[in-house]
């Protein structure tokens, strides 16, 4: 398998969990809204459109390579403010697991961000 | 084989990418170094647990997966042998993940599922392009 290929696969696997995250998101707004505000978040009705269309749009930018590096940063700062929100109860070794993969799914976002997404990609046919 | 295409993009010595990608490696690399330190100094849980879910020698098992966790998590940090670490996690933690979280009843096993498979990608990635400036593999 190509280099480029690789990195195709790695961003579908990198990019399915928000890409669905954010579909389950913006089609259940209130459900999402009340788990929010669970969390004490502002605005939880607005917050949970903005997450959603953040993890909807960034996640689909990635998987198909269409303004990677900006998506890559998104997601994982969406990563890393997600864990810091909702996974610090580290008493609770769930959140502790939670909070980890968070961190490695940041850091596999940053790797994305640095090198771009490769050959097979929508930002390398337009330059 | 077309490695040049993707090798193209990455610029010789050190920029605000290597670092990018250094801060990435740390972050990527955690989780495994904590997961296979936790399993080594607790040997005995862990082959417990492994039994438990029906795993063969849990013992030579618990030993082995914690060595890889560990070695492979640290390989990533530092940048040695970059692209073999890589793959060697991203393989460990797609079989793991067919083992451990394949419960899709449970809410709380498919969203670990999901994370698992996106940290396999991230895994991916790196290993398509390596450790990038800062690391060991680019000294040699």
């Amino acid at each position: 398998m190509s280099n480029s290929a690789i990195v195709l696969v790695g961003r579908i696997l990198l990019s399915i969990i928000f890409i669905l995250a954010g579909f389950g998101k913006l089609t259940a707004i209130a459900g999402t809204a009340q788990y929010f505000a669970s969390y004490n978040l502002p605005a939880p009705t607005v917050l949970a459109v903005l997450a959603g269309l953040l993890e909807l749009v960034a996640g689909l930018a990635v998987l198909v390579g269409f303004q990677t590096r900006i998506a890559a940063y998104a997601l994982a700062l969406f990563c890393i403010v997600t864990a810091l929100i909702a996974h610090m109860d580290w008493a609770d070794g769930m959140q502790l697991i939670h909070f980890q993969k968070n961190l490695a799914m940041a850091g596999g976002f940053l790797v994305l961000a640095a090198f771009g997404p490769g050959s097979l990609s929508i930002d390398a046919r337009r330059t | 084989m077309s490695t040049n295409s993707t090798a193209a993009v990455v610029k010789p010595g050190v920029s605000t990418s290597s670092a990018v990608v250094l801060v990435g490696r740390v972050f990527l690399s955690s989780l495994f170094i904590l997961a296979g330190y936790a399993k080594l100094t607790g040997l005995a849980g862990t082959a417990g647990w492994f039994g438990s879910i029906g795993l063969p020698l849990p013992m030579l098992t618990a030993i082995v997966v914690g060595l890889l966790e560990l070695f492979g998590g640290l390989a990533i940090l530092v940048g040695f042998q970059t692209r073999l670490a890589a793959i060697a996690l991203a393989i460990f933690t797609l079989a793991a993940t067919a083992i451990a979280h394949l419960d899709f009843s449970d809410q709380m096993q498919v969203l670990l599922f999901q994370k698992n498979i996106s940290i396999t990608g991230g895994l991916l990635i790196l290993a398509a392009f390596g450790a990038g400036a800062l690391s060991i593999d680019n000294r040699r």
